[in-house]
């Protein structure tokens, strides 16, 4: 049989036309006006590499910069940092201050105006379950494990409560917090230094419950939830805790609109899997941070110079992209753009191993401390900090300076005082000849280093370049070190592989509690057996100092610990590139930390163009 | 097409054309007619010439394993000083020089032409291999299933077909995901296992043609087994589809090599390829772009010049491509065959870019 | 035929079921799921990575978890991809409209400009332009597409855009660019030199005029078609279309042509009200199509004559491309508010549509157009090559046949020679390589996908295969390979209409 070559082209053709029309998003809104119906409301793109996946930034899984910056536009809380990193409460959502020292007792009070945007109020609850959450205390069943590594008890995790999140301050509160009207008190068991930032506005509670506990009206589904928080009735906490740990967790549009309720001043109104969420001003916000665009879209491209292009073509009017040198060369070569670099959160160090048996251990020389901290501080004076500034850094951010804070970041409110009185910028000034004389005095000859760094990490290859040819002046030969599995797993567990170990710490807050970590005996980021009573007990003082100025001084002291110690030396914070088009947004300014570029969308200018 | 159609035109066109053609071949083998033409393709010759100075420089410069070569650097060493700020190349024309590091320095220092020539040996490496694999592979699918034709060449061709679902793009990336931080032989070797299909097709259709021929039967009457009438009587015929398919098939097996590079399921470092390097130093692209052309340059040279040599080989094999001498030599020619010439030169005239009737 | 195809569908079905089990196997080795939880320093740690071996049954073996999911896929469940917990169906069903729209236009395009360009340089065989259509094919082919891609990227859409800031091309360029194009024509033309000065000449002229028009009309600041270069066009290629198919001496086709442009030309200002007036889909323009395409017919059909099939198809033809045009004129329409709203950088470097720009029907069909320009380039500077390779091989070899020589003999014109007996079986190869080369296509739109960040199925693949989520890999395959097969059978049906010495159910 033979099929005709009419029909079989006309099949083929109306085939593939079919296809065709099916494929194109068809309708579309007929409203015909001179635009075509075209959006035209004052609207800004900004470029991000990492795609939003969870709502909920408190929990394990969801405390990532990707979700925080986007947060930050989305719910209000009781504070944030100014440009300054200073603390400022948001009096539009509510107060909190310290009531009594001993023991530190917080009261948080919500304000009129703190409402979330289905029209409930913000509430006691909604921070009573945080603190539920974060505290540890609901959660009965931590897997058991058998020596093979087996989980032994799994029906009870199942049955039992277990919140994805942790945090050692709120465990400080052990009570459950106490309600009343407007506001909620936490009675901490011992002081804690960083009270202040203990605790954030997270989830709405009045959802959680909902969806928990299958309570339709809001009041009542509270309720339940404050009862069953107060009551611990680990039933009703169950579900709750299943609910807060995983059902924030969307990266597209989630189906059910109550995800997507927020107390701050904008909701998601469209959610593209890793192209785009677009947030608009919400109606019912009626806080302080007026949004100054009506629509922030924020559009997601992992590739810095695809986010150099986007933003040269219009695309995206503010990027702030992993820095190059060839990304900040491109950027500037394009005209009419605001370009601005300047620090970001991490800061880059070098620290020296204590206990490995190494050049810089006493027990290499027969326990003589003295000795073993002479040979630390004559490679540490031989480490070029402003050699590796001007060549690695200052192309990329011309203004900027050598860290001398272990446990500050620089423009932090405590940073100039710190410095001052540790003296590292003096002991750790580049020295050749000093260095050469300590070794002599230490009576050691050649000493051989293994530098840990990220080999494949460019940067950190010029760096120890740098220092090798530096610090061979001084006799020291300095090598890479062999690496056994990765450098991070490394440098925990492969501490007799290496002497000195390159890397960068991460701030994420000016907490200060947060450096206790790194520098007390034994503590979880100290891989390099440091131990300093003095320096302990320090830490001890300032677990529990609540007022700015203790604090500072105990940092202060702290930290001349350290540089007597010849722990190690702070180099450089890393330098970031923002840009953006002065067309569409203006008065943009970075902090350190999280929210980063998105700090203050409320003093936000709009543009000529954004306004049309 | 509007050039004239003088019904005399084509019958005397042709006998100047096929004289000139049947004076080149007369008396010559089979091996020797195609070397002759080949030699004739332009296009092939050029190729080849670039394709073999390519395989020269790559080879020398920065030796082969553990033969060192003549350039002083070998691509791994950094910290090289920069010879000119932000490493740009030191390669120019005017005045000629070639300087220390003629394609440029990246940030480390590392020399771009070593790294170039490492990753343009890569890229060879997987490219001949991967036309071995496929060839042998592809080769004897097909002519075991046209020869033997029935159930045999049932399931080798279900088989083909199942492999052609999938785009090797597809596979490539499993396969690169798969291997992981393998070795670029195995990978160059597993994608092999995956692009036989389309020259196991070609084969065995000629193997179809060439089995209903005489000089097959004379064989099998005279007794000989099936694989000496498959290795030494109808191969030698179907060479010349191989060949051409191999080439072709070689050059979309390198650029298929830097596309799975691209996206990151190719050769892994600290190996060199030059997809790999393009990925890599991509950012560079507008700021220092010799870091992001070298490699891109010398994988269109390569994939250029195969693709050159494959059709130089395919007009060399393909018995019925008349090659038309160009305008001058028939010209020649027409001056030397004065009676052609006469009833010639009133038809064409000389900047005629198409012989009528052809 | 019945028979044929039951047959083919049931083989393909086979076909199917096992590579979707090798790949199964295959992918399945490749990815592990527990790569992120075998890192990680959560004290959770081994909770979380029983839970997951749970969740994605990692403790089955591999065979009973393909049929499982086998199972489920026919029930309709495509399966869900575990790290966001979404369904597959609905990530296919979003990725697919993006790359069939990117593929479909790369084919069209590269198809139409390939074959013509083929055929021509075949039958200026081993004349400058051939050559130069060979190295520029070997060059195209010879390109990774990625590189292509970056490049784009900076100068067609960021260079364009910067021009159209300020869209005034220099006279000395335009200038050039009429050098080039009449160079291009005359050696395509070929012929005397006498007639190639002739050719360039009036090539030269027609490009510098249309240069001059457009910059001294503000073209580039409101693109648009409009009555006048509706006229133009539409009757340009009237008089191609049946100077070409039907020969210039056949007067009822050209007035056919003629008439279908002048009505087209009647209908311009109806059909703005109607557009205005109705809401528009894809369905009603495929209807309109349909439409003019049948009144084009109906035209050729009442010119008669004897040969009034000829007419009728010229007048199909006019007709298609009369309204396409039309079409395209009330696309440019809304180019204005588009070009304001995107601040006058229209061309975008990634995604597939712009976020939240609103707007009715033809604001999106622009969108998606500026948004598929470039990718689509990117595919058709390749697949064009191929095509032209393709197309002029085939073309040489037809036009040695005798039969071509035959209706050389029997006094033929040579229009007629090479458009009814040469351009007709020249296809005949292509349209069995065509279906198999769209999958190839496919293939490529994983790169132009992945650069261009268009989250199409490439882009689907390679996110899922590099966070090891097998069901949205084998969802892409399962796509894939069923296009493919559909490809193969579609290639031997075509082969065979187009083909009568084929026989199906032989």
């Amino acid at each position: 049989m033979r099929i005709t070559r009419k029909a079989a082209f006309a099949a083929v053709a109306a085939t593939s036309v079919l296809a065709l029309a099916a494929c194109s998003s068809g309708g579309g809104s007929d409203d015909e006006t001179d635009d075509a119906g075209i959006n035209t409301e004052t609207s800004i793109n900004i470029a991000w590499n990492q795609p939003f996946y969870s709502a909920n930034g408190n929990s394990t899984t969801g405390n990532a910069t990707a979700n925080n910056v986007i947060l930050y536009l989305l719910n209000s809380g009781f504070w944030y940092y100014d440009a300054d990193l200073n603390l400022v409460q948001d009096e539009s959502f509510g107060t909190y201050e310290k009531v009594s020292d001993d023991p530190l007792q917080i009261k948080y009070t919500f304000a009129d105006t703190a409402k979330w945007s289905d029209g409930t109020p913000a509430g006691p609850a909604d921070l009573l379950l945080e603190w539920a959450a974060q505290s540890g205390k609901f959660n009965n069943v931590e897997a058991e494990y058998d020596e093979e590594g087996n989980i032994t008890n799994q029906d009870a995790l199942d049955a039992g409560v277990y919140f994805d999140a942790a945090s050692p301050a709120m465990a400080l509160v052990e009570e459950t917090p106490e309600i009343d009207g407007d506001s909620i008190t936490l009675t901490y068991t011992k002081p804690f230094a960083d009270w202040s930032t203990a605790i954030s506005m997270n989830l709405p509670a009045h959802i959680v419950a909902q969806r928990a506990l299958g309570i339709e009206d809001a009041e009542e589904a509270t309720d339940a939830l404050v009862a069953a928080i107060q009551d611990e009735n680990v039933e009703d906490l169950s579900p709750i805790a299943k609910s807060w740990s995983t059902d924030w967790n969307f990266a597209s549009m989630p189906s059910d609109e109550d995800l997507l309720v927020t107390s701050g001043a904008y909701e998601i109104t469209e959610f593209e899997q890793d192209q785009f969420i677009t947030l608009t001003a919400s109606d019912t916000y009626e806080g302080d941070h007026k949004p100054v665009f009506n629509k922030v879209t924020v559009r997601y491209n992992g590739d810095p110079m695809g986010q150099v292009q986007a933003l040269q073509n219009g695309e995206v009017d503010l990027i702030n992209p992993q820095a190059t040198a060839d990304v900040k060369t491109a950027v500037e070569a394009i005209e009419g753009l605001e370009v601005e670099s300047g620090p970001e959160g991490t800061y880059e160090h070098v620290d020296l191993q204590f206990a490995n048996g190494g050049p810089f251990d006493p027990a290499t020389y027969g326990g003589d401390a003295e000795k073993a901290k002479k040979v630390r501080q004559a490679f540490l004076k031989t480490i070029p900090r402003e050699q590796i500034l001007e060549n690695l850094i200052k192309p990329l951010d011309p203004t900027a300076e050598l860290r001398n804070s272990y446990t500050q970041v620089a423009g932090s409110p405590m940073y100039d005082t710190i410095v001052e009185a540790n003296g590292q910028a003096e002991a750790f000034a580049t020295d050749i000849p000093g260095a050469t004389a300590l070794l002599a005095e230490a009576g050691v000859p050649a000493v051989t280093v293994r530098l840990l760094f990220d080999p494949e990490n460019t940067r950190r290859q010029n760096e120890y370049e740098l220092i090798k040819a530096s610090a061979a002046q001084a006799g020291f030969d300095v090598q890479p070190y062999q690496v056994q599995t990765d450098w991070g797993t490394d440098l925990s567990n492969a501490t007799s592989f290496y002497d000195a170990a390159l890397f960068g710490w991460q701030s994420t807050s000016t907490a200060v509690t947060d450096s206790d970590a790194n520098y007390r005996t034994g503590a979880t980021n100290n891989f390099y057996g440091y131990s300093n009573s003095t320096v302990d007990g320090l830490f001890d003082e300032l677990q529990v100092a609540t007022e700015q100025s203790d604090q500072e001084e105990l940092l202060a002291q702290i930290e001349t610990e350290l540089v007597n110690d010849a722990f190690g030396v702070t180099i450089f914070q890393f330098p970031g590139v923002t840009a953006w088009n002065p067309e569409k947004i203006g008065n943009v300014s970075k902090l350190t930390i999280a929210p980063t570029i998105f700090y203050g969308f409320w003093e936000w200018t709009a543009g000529e163009a954004a306004a049309e | 097409m509007s050039t004239s159609t003088n019904p005399e035109t084509p019958a005397s066109g042709d006998t100047v054309e096929n004289a000139i053609e049947l004076q080149d071949v007369v008396g010559l083998s089979q091996g020797q007619i195609v070397r002759r033409r080949f030699f004739r393709h332009k296009g092939a010759l050029v190729g080849l010439g670039a394709l073999g100075f390519t395989i020269l420089l790559a080879v020398t410069s920065v030796g082969l394993g553990p033969i060192p070569g003549w350039w002083m650097w070998t691509g791994y060493e950094t910290g090289n000083p920069m010879s000119n700020p932000g490493g740009s190349p030191t390669l120019s024309v005017f005045p000629p020089a070639v300087g220390d590091h003629p394609f440029g320095q990246d940030e480390l220092g590392r020399d771009i032409f070593a790294r170039v020539m490492e990753g343009v040996q890569t890229s060879l490496m997987v490219m001949f291999v991967i036309g071995l694999v496929a060839g042998v592979i592809g080769v004897l699918v097909g002519s075991v299933a046209g020869y033997y034709r029935g159930g045999r060449d049932t399931a080798l061709m279900r088989f083909t077909d199942l492999v052609i679902t999938v785009p090797t793009i597809v596979i490539g990336a499993v396969i690169g995901k798969l291997s992981g931080q393998i070795s670029a032989p195995i990978f160059a070797v597993s994608l092999g296992l995956i692009l036989w299909t389309t020259l196991s097709r070609l084969v065995r259709g000629e193997f179809l043609a060439l089995r209903e021929r005489e000089f097959v039967d004379a064989a099998r009457v005279a007794g000989a087994s099936s694989r000496r009438i498959i290795f030494k009587h109808i191969l030698p015929n179907a060479v010349g589809t191989i060949i051409v398919s191999t080439t072709l098939l070689m050059s979309s097996a390198i650029l298929l090599e830097t596309a799975l590079s691209y996206l990151g399921f190719g050769i892994q470092p600290p190996a060199i390829s030059l997809g790999q390097m393009i990925q890599q130093y991509q950012q560079a692209f507008s700021t220092r772009p010799w870091l992001f052309w070298w490699p891109g340059i010398f994988i269109v040279i390569i994939a250029l010049s195969v693709n050159f040599i494959g059709d130089g080989l395919r007009d060399a094999f393909d018995p019925r491509q008349k090659r038309i001498p160009s305008e001058r030599k028939m010209a020649k020619a027409m001056k030397v065959d004065a009676s052609a010439a006469s009833a010639l030169n009133s038809n064409l005239p000389p900047s005629s870019g198409k012989l009528a009737g052809l | 035929m019945l028979n044929f195809l039951l047959r083919r569908i049931l083989a393909g079905l086979a076909t199917l079921l096992v590579a979707l089990f090798l790949m199964y196997l295959l992918v399945d080795r490749a990815i592990d799921p527990l790569q992120d939880l075998l890192e990680s320093t959560a004290p959770n740690k081994q909770q979380l990575i029983d839970a997951r071996i749970d969740q994605l049954n990692l403790d089955t073996n591999v065979v009973v978890r393909f049929f499982q999911w086998f199972g489920n896929l026919l029930t309709g469940d495509f399966g869900i991809a575990w790290r966001s917990g979404q369904a597959v169906g609905d990530l296919l069903a979003h990725a697919i409209g993006s790359t069939l729209q990117l593929v479909t236009a790369a084919t069209v395009l590269s198809l139409v400009v390939g074959v013509t360009v083929g055929i021509v340089s075949a039958l200026r065989q081993y004349s400058g332009f051939d050559y130069g259509i060979i190295f520029l094919s070997f060059l195209l082919y010879s390109l990774p597409s990625f590189w292509v891609a970056v490049l784009l990227k900076q100068w067609a859409a960021i260079g364009f855009n910067d021009f159209l800031k300020d869209p005034v091309i220099a006279w000395s360029v335009i200038a050039g660019i009429s050098a080039l194009a009449g160079l291009f024509w005359s050696l395509a033309v070929g012929g005397r030199a006498a007639r190639r000065w002739q050719v360039f000449g009036v090539a030269f002229a027609a490009t510098f005029a249309m240069f001059t028009y457009l910059q001294l009309s503000g073209w580039w600041e409101r693109p648009q078609i409009g009555p006048l270069l509706l006229l133009i066009l539409a009757g340009g290629s009237a008089v191609a279309i049946a100077a070409v198919f039907a020969g210039v001496h056949n007067r009822r086709a050209m007035w056919t042509g003629l008439t279908t442009v002048g009505v087209g030309l009647a209908l311009y200002l109806p059909m703005q009200v109607v557009f205005d007036s109705i809401d528009v889909n894809n369905w009603i323009i495929f209807g309109f199509a349909v439409l003019a395409m049948a009144v084009g017919f109906l035209i050729g059909r009442l010119y008669g004559g004897p040969d009034w099939g000829i007419s009728a198809r010229t007048g199909a033809a006019v007709a298609f491309i009369t309204g396409g045009l039309i079409y395209v004129d009330q696309v440019m329409q809304v180019w204005p508010p588009y070009f304001r709203a995107l601040s006058g950088r229209p061309i975008p470097t990634f995604g597939d549509r712009t976020p939240n720009l609103g707007g009715n029907y033809w604001v999106g069909v622009l969108d998606s157009f500026t948004h598929l320009l470039l990718p689509t380039a990117t595919l058709v500077l390749i697949a064009f090559a191929a095509y032209t390779r393709y197309s002029r091989s085939s073309m040489l070899e037809v036009m040695s046949q005798d039969y071509i020589r035959t209706a050389r003999a029997k006094g033929l014109p040579e229009r007629a020679v090479v458009v009814r007996h040469g351009f007709r079986n020249t296809l005949i190869p292509l349209a069995t390589i065509v279906p198999i080369d769209i999958i190839t296509l496919i293939g490529g739109a994983v790169i132009t996908e992945a650069v261009f960040a268009r989250p199409g199925m490439g882009q689907l693949f390679v996110r899922s295969l590099e966070q090891a989520e097998i069901e949205p890999v084998m969802g892409y395959l399962l796509i894939t390979a069923t296009l493919a097969i559909i490809a193969n059978i579609v290639a031997d049906i075509v082969y065979a209409s187009i083909d009568p010495r084929i026989r199906l159910d032989a």
